[in-house]
C-alpha cells in the first residue's frame, strides 16, 4: 500500500482526485474573481445610475431632533487629528475637534449668518477700532469664569508665531489688542480691515483656551492627547492613541440651545476609503463629513441619509512656475478654455458640485452684495468648453509639444479623475499633461516649500476659503507677494483694489471693487478655476440636525444633533 | 544553555545598533520635508521656520542620532513631533492590538497549515485539492481578502464588526477574527506545503518502513516517528512565519482600521517621524531575532544532534 505505487487500480481511481480537483480550481478561481471585482467595484460609480444633480437640495441645516442618544460613532475621514489646538489645527480633523471643545469669539449659524460667541456684541467704532463686549456667563469645563483676560490671552496667542499658532496672518493689520474694561477687549487696527471680524469665527482666529492652563501646561503640550481647557459644548475625556478620541458632553454649557443631546460622541480616525463604506453600510459609523466624492454611490442602501451642502472647497489646476508653457498666461487660458467643467461636476462628483469660473467660487460671495457678484460672475465665459477659441489662442506658438508635468495626490481618486479630465482637455488643443502622482508629504511640500516645485508645471489644487469672502482666497494667490503666487504675477492697479476692498466695511462698494479686480485676474488666468464641490454629509437614521455646509468647520455642530427615535 | 542565550543576547545587541544606526540613516537620506506637514493647512515661511527650530530638523544627522541614542539607552524613546506625545504612549495601545492579530493568525496558520498539510501528504487525494485551495489563498492579497471577508460577514451578514480592535479579551477576539482570517489566507498555503513536503519526506525514510514492517500502529509511527523528525523544517517556517506576519499586518490593519504598529510605521515613515519609525522598527527587528533564538531552541530540543553543533 505504498502511496507511490502504480498498480492498474490506481490508475482509474487518480482520475477521480483530477476532476475533484479541476472543480475545485474552477470554483476558487470563479471565488478570486469576484473578489477581485468586489475591490475593483468597491469604491468606484456604478455607472449609469448617478444622481441627479437637480434632484439634490443644498442644505445647510438638516432636519432637527430632539431625542438624547447615550453614544454615537463620528468618523474623521482624513485619519488621526495631529492636534486639537484651535490655533495650532489647519487641517479638516484637527479643526473640527477644536471646534466642537472651543468656542470662538464670535461665531456663525450654518448659513454663514455672523453671531455672538464669547464676544455677546461688538462694535466697529470707527473704520480703525473694534470693541468686543465679553460674556459673562461663559465657563471653562473646570467651572472657572471665560473672562477678558482669557479672550485677550487667546487672541494673542493666536498672533503670535511663536506659540505655534498658524494663523498669525489674520493679525496683519492689527496694531494692538487691549483690554479696556472689566468685560471688554480693544483691537486697533494700523490699516482698516474688513476681514477681521470674520476671521475671528474661525478656531484658528477666534478660538478662546484658558490663560491660566496654558500658561501651566505650555504651548506645545496644549492640544495633544486631553491636555485642553476650552468651554465648549463637548470635553474630551480619552483619546486612544490611534483609535479614538472620546468626548462627553457639557451639560453645563452657556448656550442654551447648545447644550448637547448626545452624551458621548466617540470620535474614529478611519481614513481608508472601502472601510469608511463598509462601515457606513453596517451601521458601524453614525454620521461623517469626510467621504471621497467617487465613493458616495457606494452610500446608496446606507442604514441613514446623505446630505449635500454649499461649500467653500474649490478645486482648481495652478501654475507652478512663471517660466515654461505654464507661464504663459495664454496657454492657461486656452486650456482653461478647453476643459469640459460639466463633465467634472458629473463623472467625478456625480452632480453634486458645481462648476467655477474663476478663483472665488460662487459659495464664497459675501452674502450681503449677491447680486453684484452674480452679475460680474454670469460675464465670465466657461460654462462649456470652447476648442476652437482655445486653439486660436495657441496659433503661432512654438514648443507646444513640450509635455506639461501636473502634480497630483497619490491614491486619491477624486483628483485621479479630474486630472484625466483635465489631460483629456490638453489633448483636445494639442497640448501634453502629464500627471506626475506624489505622496502626501511631497505634495503638501509642493504648495511651501519652493524646490519641490522644481520641475512641475501645473498642481492640482484642493483648496477652500476660511469665511465667505472672496478676499479671504485673493490674498493667498494673486498679488504679487502670495504665498501661492508661484508664477510671479503682478498686477499693481488690480492689487490697489483687492487692498481698498479690504479697507471698505460696505459691502456693496467693497464687491465692486473686487469684481473689478476679479475680472482682471481671471482674465489673466492666474488660476484655472474647475469646480466648486458641495459639502457632503452622512447620519444614520439614528441621529439627525448637524449642519450640512462647510461652516461645520469652525462651529459646534455635534452639539445640533439630537436623536430621532 | 546560558552560553547559547548570552551569545544571542550579545547578537541582538549588536543587530539593534546597526539597524537603527541604518534605519535612522535612510530616514535621513530620504527626501521630504517633514516640517510642511507639522504646519497644516498653513505653512508660511515664518511657521516653517519656526517647526524647524523647535524639532531641530536642521540640525547635522550625527547629533540628531546621538540625541536620540543616548535617549533610548536611558529608556526615553522620544517624543513623536507629529502627535508632540512620548513614543512610548503612543505605542502602547498598539502593541497590544498587533500581537493579539499576529498571534491569533499564527495560531490559524499553524492549527489549519500543519494538520492540513500532515493529511494531504498521508492521504494522496486529499493532497492535490488542498495544494489547489492553498495556492489560490496563497495567490490572493491580503487586502481583497480582507474586503471580500468585510463584505460578506461583516456587512453581509453581519456576524463581525466592520473595523476597530476591540476592548477585552472576547471582544478583541470577535473584533479580530476578520482581519486575522485575512492575514492567515495567504500565509495558509506555506505552512501546509512546507508540512507536506516535510512529512512526505519522512515517509519514505527507511526507520518508516522498518516500524511498519514490524507492525507498529500506523498512528503512533505518524506521531513518533514521522511527525516529530518532520517538525524541524515546520518550525523554522513556523518562526519566520511569526516574524513576517508583524509586517504583513500593516496592509490588514489599514483595510480594517485597526490602529497597530504595522500602520503607525507607515504613517510614521511618510511622515517622517523619526523618533517612531525608530522605535518601531527596532521592536520589529528584536521580535525577528528572538523568533530567530525561540526557534533554534526548538529544534535544539527535537534535534539532539543540532543541539551538540551549538546552532543551525
Amino acid at each position: 500500500m505504498n502511496v507511490l505505487s502504480t498498480s492498474s487500480g490506481a490508475g482509474r481511481r487518480a482520475r477521480a482526485p483530477r476532476l475533484l480537483a479541476l472543480a475545485v480550481i474552477l470554483a476558487a478561481a470563479a471565488l478570486v474573481l469576484c473578489g477581485a471585482l468586489l475591490v475593483a467595484c468597491g469604491g468606484e460609480d456604478e455607472g449609469d445610475e448617478s444622481t441627479d444633480a437637480t434632484g439634490v437640495e443644498l442644505q445647510s441645516t438638516t432636519p432637527p431632533a430632539d431625542g438624547l442618544v447615550d453614544e454615537i460613532t463620528w468618523n474623521l475621514g482624513f485619519g488621526e487629528p495631529t492636534t486639537i489646538d484651535p490655533h495650532k489645527a489647519g487641517d479638516y480633523g484637527p479643526c473640527f475637534v477644536a471646534s466642537q471643545l472651543h468656542d470662538t469669539l464670535v461665531r456663525y449659524t450654518p448659513d454663514w449668518e455672523l453671531g455672538p460667541g464669547i464676544a455677546e456684541s461688538w462694535e466697529q467704532v470707527d473704520d480703525l477700532t473694534l470693541v468686543y463686549t465679553i460674556r459673562q456667563d461663559a465657563k471653562f469645563w473646570d467651572g472657572s469664569q471665560v473672562t477678558a483676560d482669557d479672550v485677550l490671552y487667546s487672541l494673542e496667542r493666536s498672533a503670535d508665531w511663536d506659540t505655534g499658532s498658524i494663523w498669525a496672518d489674520f493679525f496683519a493689520s492689527v496694531e494692538s489688542m487691549e483690554k479696556t474694561g472689566p468685560w471688554e477687549i480693544t483691537v486697533k487696527f494700523s490699516v482698516p480691515d474688513e476681514l477681521f471680524n470674520k476671521e475671528m469665527a474661525t478656531s484658528g482666529g477666534g478660538g478662546i483656551v484658558k490663560k491660566d492652563y496654558v500658561d501651566e501646561v505650555g504651548h506645545e503640550a496644549y492640544g495633544a492627547g486631553t491636555t485642553v481647557m476650552g468651554s465648549g459644548p463637548y470635553k474630551v475625556v480619552e483619546w486612544r492613541p490611534g483609535d479614538q478620541i472620546t468626548l462627553e458632553a457639557n451639560p453645563d454649557y452657556w448656550d442654551p440651545n447648545l447644550v448637547p443631546k448626545v452624551a458621548k460622541v466617540n470620535l474614529t480616525f478611519i481614513s481608508e476609503t472601502s472601510t469608511i463604506t463598509s462601515a457606513i453600510l453596517s451601521g458601524e459609523i453614525d454620521g461623517s463629513y469626510e467621504v471621497p466624492a467617487t465613493s458616495v454611490p457606494a452610500l446608496e442602501g446606507a442604514p441613514g441619509t446623505v446630505y449635500f451642502g454649499p461649500s467653500l472647497t474649490a478645486v482648481s489646476v495652478m501654475a507652478a512656475r512663471g517660466d515654461g508653457l505654464a507661464g504663459d498666461p495664454d496657454v492657461r487660458k486656452a486650456l482653461s478654455m478647453a476643459i469640459d467643467r460639466q463633465a467634472i461636476v458629473d463623472t467625478v462628483f456625480n452632480g453634486h458640485a458645481v462648476i467655477n469660473k474663476t478663483l472665488t467660487p460662487p459659495s464664497a460671495w459675501d452674502p450681503e452684495a449677491l447680486d453684484i457678484y452674480e452679475a460680474a460672475y454670469a460675464e465670465i465665459p466657461g460654462d462649456e468648453p470652447d476648442i476652437e477659441g482655445a486653439k486660436a489662442l495657441l496659433e503661432g506658438k512654438e514648443g507646444l509639444d513640450t509635455p506639461l508635468v501636473m502634480a497630483m495626490a497619490a491614491g486619491d481618486e477624486p483628483e485621479l479623475r479630474v486630472s484625466s479630465i483635465v489631460q483629456q482637455a490638453a489633448k483636445d488643443i494639442g497640448l501634453t499633461i502629464e500627471l506626475k502622482p506624489l505622496q502626501a508629504m511631497d505634495m503638501a511640500n509642493v504648495f511651501y516649500v519652493p524646490e519641490y516645485r522644481e520641475g512641475l508645471d501645473l498642481v492640482m489644487t484642493w483648496g477652500w476659503l476660511d469665511i465667505p469672502d472672496p478676499l479671504d482666497y485673493t490674498v493667498l494667490s494673486v498679488m504679487e507677494t502670495s504665498y501661492f503666487n508661484w508664477t510671479g504675477y503682478s498686477n499693481p492697479e488690480m492689487e490697489v483694489l483687492l487692498n481698498e476692498a479690504r479697507e471698505t466695511f460696505d459691502p456693496a462698494t467693497r464687491a465692486a471693487s473686487v469684481v473689478e479686480a476679479q475680472a482682471m485676474y481671471t482674465a489673466d488666468a492666474v488660476t484655472i478655476p474647475l469646480v466648486n464641490p458641495h459639502q457632503f454629509l452622512y447620519m444614520s437614521d439614528r441621529i439627525s440636525g448637524a449642519p450640512s455646509s462647510f461652516a461645520y468647520m469652525w462651529i459646534p455642530g455635534l452639539a445640533m444633533i439630537g436623536g430621532t427615535e | 544553555m546560558a552560553l547559547f542565550i548570552l551569545k544571542r543576547l550579545a547578537a541582538l545587541i549588536l543587530t539593534l545598533l546597526v539597524a537603527s544606526f541604518l534605519i535612522y540613516g535612510s530616514l535621513y537620506l530620504a527626501p521630504g520635508d517633514p516640517a510642511t506637514q507639522l504646519a497644516g493647512g498653513r505653512a508660511t515661511p515664518e511657521v516653517l521656520e519656526q517647526i524647524r527650530e523647535r524639532y531641530q530638523l536642521d540640525e547635522p544627522f550625527l547629533t540628531r542620532y546621538w540625541d536620540w541614542l543616548t535617549g533610548v539607552l536611558h529608556g526615553d524613546l522620544g517624543q513623536s513631533f507629529v502627535y508632540r506625545q512620548d513614543v512610548s504612549s503612543l505605542l502602547a495601545p498598539r502593541v497590544g492590538n498587533t500581537v493579539f492579530l499576529v498571534v491569533y493568525a499564527a495560531v490559524l496558520i499553524l492549527g489549519v497549515g500543519i494538520p492540513l498539510g500532515l493529511s494531504s501528504a498521508l492521504r494522496r487525494r486529499l493532497g492535490s485539492a488542498v495544494t489547489v485551495v492553498t495556492a489560490i489563498g496563497m495567490a490572493t492579497p491580503a487586502f481583497v481578502a480582507a474586503i471580500v471577508l468585510i463584505t460578506v460577514f461583516a456587512v453581509g451578514l453581519g456576524w463581525f464588526p466592520v473595523f476597530g480592535p476591540g476592548e477585552g479579551f472576547v471582544d478583541r477576539l470577535w473584533h479580530l477574527t476578520l482581519p486575522a482570517v485575512a492575514l492567515a489566507v495567504s500565509w495558509v498555503a506555506y505552512s501546509t506545503q512546507v508540512t507536506k513536503a516535510s512529512v512526505r519526506e519522512e515517509l519514505g525514510r527507511e526507520h518508516v518502513e522498518t516500524a511498519r514492517s514490524r507492525g507498529i500502529p500506523w498512528s503512533r509511527i505518524v506521531r513518533r516517528h514521522i511527525f516529530r523528525n518532520a517538525l524541524i523544517p515546520i518550525t523554522t517556517v513556523a518562526g519566520l512565519t511569526v516574524a513576517g506576519l508583524i509586517a504583513g499586518a500593516v496592509v490588514v490593519e489599514q483595510a480594517f482600521g485597526l490602529n497597530g504598529l504595522g500602520s503607525f510605521l507607515v504613517q510614521a515613515a511618510s511622515q517622517k517621524d523619526f523618533a517612531v519609525v525608530q522605535a518601531i522598527s527596532l521592536l520589529l527587528v528584536s521580535t525577528f531575532v528572538v523568533a530567530n533564538a525561540v526557534v533554534d531552541l526548538v529544534n535544539g530540543v527535537l534535534d539532539p544532534r543540532l543541539r551538540l553543533k551549538g546552532s543551525s
